[in-house]
Order: C-alpha cells, then sequence, then structure tokens
C-alpha cells in the first residue's frame, strides 16, 4: 500500500528538483523558503509518513498535491482524500496553507475544505515540516476535536448521536473519496 | 510522529505489530525461505534480489531520524548545517543565527521546543577558524547574501569567565567559588574552613575557631593581585593575554613577599584587635 502510494511521488520528486535547479524566484525568502522545502521533498519521499503521500503539483515547488489515505477503523477508511498545500514565501516563518480538495464529512474542516488546526495557525513553527503537518491531519481523522469546532452542527452530532455522524461520514467517504 | 507512523503502518502491509525493528527484519527472512523451498533457481534469484532490495532499504525505514534529512547538526529551521554564525539556545536546540533571529522578531519562543528564549541569551558557537573576529567586540560587519535587505545584527558574544590568577610558580590556585567577588580579605558566613590559596608560602588563619560559622573571617597569604581583566559579566569577551602568566605584573617575587608580610602582620594586628573587642564584649 505504501508503495503504490509513494509511486507518484517520488515521480514528481525528479521533475521538481529540475525545476528547483533553475530557479523559482529571486528573492531572499524565495530562496531559502525553496532550499527548505526542497528539502522537505526528499525526506517525505525518503520516509513518507503513513497513509500519506504528497510531492509538488507541478513545476511551481511552492503548489504541493498532498493525499491522505482514510485511517482504518474510522468512518473515513477506504476513502482518499486529496489536499492543496500552498507554502508562503516566507516559509517556515509562517505556515503552509492546508486545504482538503476532497469532500470530508468532519466537525474540523468545513465545507471549504479549510482545516481548524492549531499548528496550521497560532501553533506554527519553522521546525514543523509538511509530514508532520499531514500526520497531525490524519490524528484528526482518527479522532476530532468536537470542543473546538469549524462546523458546529457536525460537532454536535459528534457529541450527541456518534452513530448517525459515523455513517453519514462513511456515506461521504464513498461519494466523495473514491 | 515518526514511531507513532511506522506503528500504524504495519497493519496495513499485514505485519504483526510487533514494533517497527522485528517487523522488517523478518519479512526478508521468510522470503528467502520460501526461495529455498521451492528450488527453482530463477525465482530464488528474483526473490534474493527483492530481499536484498528490503535490506538495503531497511536501515533507512528503521531509523527514520537518520534516513530523513534530519542531520543532528542541523538547524531546526533551514534544515541546513549552520556553516554560518551558529548559535545554541539556552534550551539547547541549534540554529543559525539569521534563522532564530528572523524567527525571533516576531515569536519568543524556541521553535523546537516553545521554552522561552532571550535574543541575549543565546550562546555562539564558535569552531575552527573564525574565532577571533566573533571574540572580539569589535562590530563585525555581517555579510549576509540571503537577506541583504534585513540588517542582521551579529550574535552575541560569548561570555567568558576569567580563569583566577597564576602564583609565583606558575601554578593554578585551586578554583572557588565566587572568587573573583573577594579580594585578599575573604570574609563570609561559613568561610572558616581551611583554604589554601596559593602553593608559594600559602598560610591561612582561621580566627575564632569556636564560632566558625558566625566569625569566620579568613585572611589568605599572600594575598590576591587586583587583577585589570574586566567582570566576567560584561557583555564583551576579554582575551587573556598569555605574557601576564609570570610574577605578578613585573614586580620581582622578592619585593612581592616582604610587602606581603608587612600586610600579613598589620592584618595580625588587626585581628588581635578585634579579638580584644570581642573579648571586651562577650565576658
Amino acid at each position: 500500500m505504501n508503495r503504490a502510494s509513494n509511486v507518484p511521488s517520488s515521480a514528481t520528486t525528479d521533475r521538481s528538483e529540475e525545476t528547483m535547479s533553475t530557479g523559482t524566484g529571486s528573492g531572499a525568502d524565495l530562496s531559502v523558503a525553496a532550499k527548505r522545502i526542497q528539502r522537505e521533498l526528499v525526506e517525505i519521499t525518503m520516509d513518507p509518513p503513513c497513509n500519506c503521500s504528497a510531492g509538488p503539483k507541478g513545476d511551481n515547488l511552492f503548489e504541493w498535491v498532498a493525499t491522505i489515505l482514510g485511517p482504518p477503523d474510522t468512518p473515513y477508511a477506504g476513502g482518499v482524500f486529496f489536499l492543496d498545500i500552498t507554502f508562503p514565501r516566507e516559509y517556515p516563518f509562517k505556515a503552509p496553507q492546508v486545504v482538503f480538495r476532497t469532500r470530508i464529512y468532519h466537525c474540523n474542516i468545513n465545507s471549504q475544505g479549510q482545516i481548524c488546526l492549531d499548528t496550521l495557525k497560532d501553533n506554527w513553527s519553522p521546525a514543523l515540516t509538511i509530514s508532520k503537518v499531514l500526520l497531525s491531519i490524519c490524528s484528526l481523522l482518527t479522532d476530532a476535536n468536537p470542543h473546538d469546532p469549524l462546523v458546529g452542527s457536525i460537532a454536535k452530532e459528534y457529541l450527541t448521536n456518534r452513530r448517525k455522524h459515523d455513517e453519514t461520514a462513511r456515506e461521504w467517504t464513498r461519494r466523495y473519496a473514491r | 510522529m515518526a514511531e507513532s507512523g511506522q506503528v500504524n503502518r504495519s497493519p496495513t502491509d499485514a505485519v504483526p505489530l510487533t514494533g517497527d525493528t522485528r517487523a522488517p527484519v523478518h519479512s526478508p527472512d521468510d522470503t528467502g525461505f520460501e526461495a529455498s523451498a521451492h528450488g527453482t533457481s530463477e525465482l530464488s534469484k528474483s526473490l534474493d534480489a527483492e530481499a536484498t532490495d528490503a535490506a538495503a532499504k531497511r536501515p533507512a525505514a528503521a531509523s527514520s531520524v537518520a534516513s530523513s534529512s534530519e542531520q543532528p547538526f542541523d538547524c531546526s529551521i533551514c534544515f541546513e548545517v549552520p556553516l554560518e554564525d551558529p548559535v545554541v539556545t539556552m534550551c539547547g536546540h541549534l540554529f543559525c543565527w539569521s534563522c532564530l533571529h528572523r524567527w525571533m522578531a516576531q515569536h519568543a519562543t524556541c521553535p523546537v521546543c516553545k521554552s522561552l528564549v532571550d535574543r541575549e541569551r543565546v550562546i555562539p558557537l564558535y569552531g575552527r577558524g573564525r574565532t577571533r573576529e566573533d571574540v572580539s567586540d569589535a562590530p563585525k560587519q555581517q555579510t549576509k547574501v540571503a537577506r541583504p535587505n534585513e540588517a542582521i545584527p551579529p550574535r552575541p558574544a560569548a561570555r567568558r569567565v576569567e580563569p583566577p590568577p597564576q602564583t609565583a610558580n606558575g601554578a593554578l590556585p585551586p578554583l572557588r567559588p565566587g572568587a573573583e567577588h573577594l579580594s585578599d580579605w575573604n570574609v563570609g558566613v561559613g568561610a572558616g574552613s581551611f583554604m589554601p590559596y596559593g602553593t608559594a608560602g600559602g598560610i591561612s588563619f582561621t580566627p575564632f575557631g569556636l564560632f566558625p560559622s558566625i566569625f569566620g573571617v579568613q585572611f589568605t597569604f599572600p594575598p590576591q593581585p587586583p587583577t585589570g581583566a574586566p567582570s566576567a559579566t560584561s557583555s564583551t569577551a576579554a582575551r587573556v593575554n598569555p605574557g601576564d602568566s609570570g610574577a605578578y605584573g613585573g614586580v620581582p617575587v622578592s619585593v612581592q613577599t616582604e610587602d606581603a608580610t608587612q600586610a600579613m602582620v598589620s592584618r595580625m594586628l588587626l585581628m588581635l584587635g578585634m579579638f580584644v573587642i570581642m573579648c571586651l564584649l562577650l565576658f
């Protein structure tokens, strides 16, 4: 499963390394960010986090696409969720923007795909990596945080009628993530 | 993070949950056993190749720290080895000074452990080569090619603690805590213990031996020469002139001993006077 999920990211790695040598920006910020993103790309390709893969979308090293496989034993199991990652020019001093592109029924992820995760906002640290962020999102799928919700109705259902919540989440996974 | 990842990964690969060190060790052995059982040379070859592939990948997968780009001495912000101006925070985390300075423009916490970080209390690391210009307090021209727009101040200089001066015969006296604050009159509560200072004619008195913890007044001989060096807490690091290691300031030793003897006699008299006053007060 892992090997299969690694293939697309390693394929994109080679391409991105080529684009790196041509240079993506002239600013000092860009070169700092690009170097760091390049390192992360190598790292995530060599040692991908579980159920996750990520790599640049195309020639732009600052635009990545990531996939997260729904963690087993959750209503999201069997689903493949696509995410868009946008690195700011000030990366790693500013957090990357991570958005779900696949619809998901989750109290911390809204219909726009925005994720309520502290490490992507105030608790961002430049020592964090995309690999760690994806792992955090994975664990958010496993354990939702209904006490700090982004979608109040889903959080309420999660707390009051967990069975119905899980059933809807499974249904959404079947419908959108396969 | 990586460990939890490894543990979660194993069920998907149908490997028993025995931890990530055991699991990869078993799988190539199993394939090898299967190959020998089949007896087909081609099959065994291909499986062997697969096994060696797996073995080659195994160290990388097993030790995730070593395989990833997380080198032990990388800056935790740019993930590069900080060749220029490495600094260490008080919580022990290594950064490039330029990276840490930029982060601390808006935050006051360590990126790794969230401990409070004080800009003035980071420790510069000096390797071989660029030590002199770093230690001196001369304003160093920061040639930051990466960020020419932002003026990055020079990293804080190291804090040096001056070693105690050497005695006449060149031997270093034993270190005493707080020695730099005390003159040759070592007066302190509880300082009644015998503390030999210097090896050449070192005499130490412990008067009022009955009440050492109360009246512990210690006189040392010969007196500690006054040091011209700035105090160790000054922000600029001072260097020791190696030429000063002989007699104190070039004064002949005989003259020094005579002075010292006189000083000692005067102190003894003073001590006697104090003793008499104490007797009068007590009895």
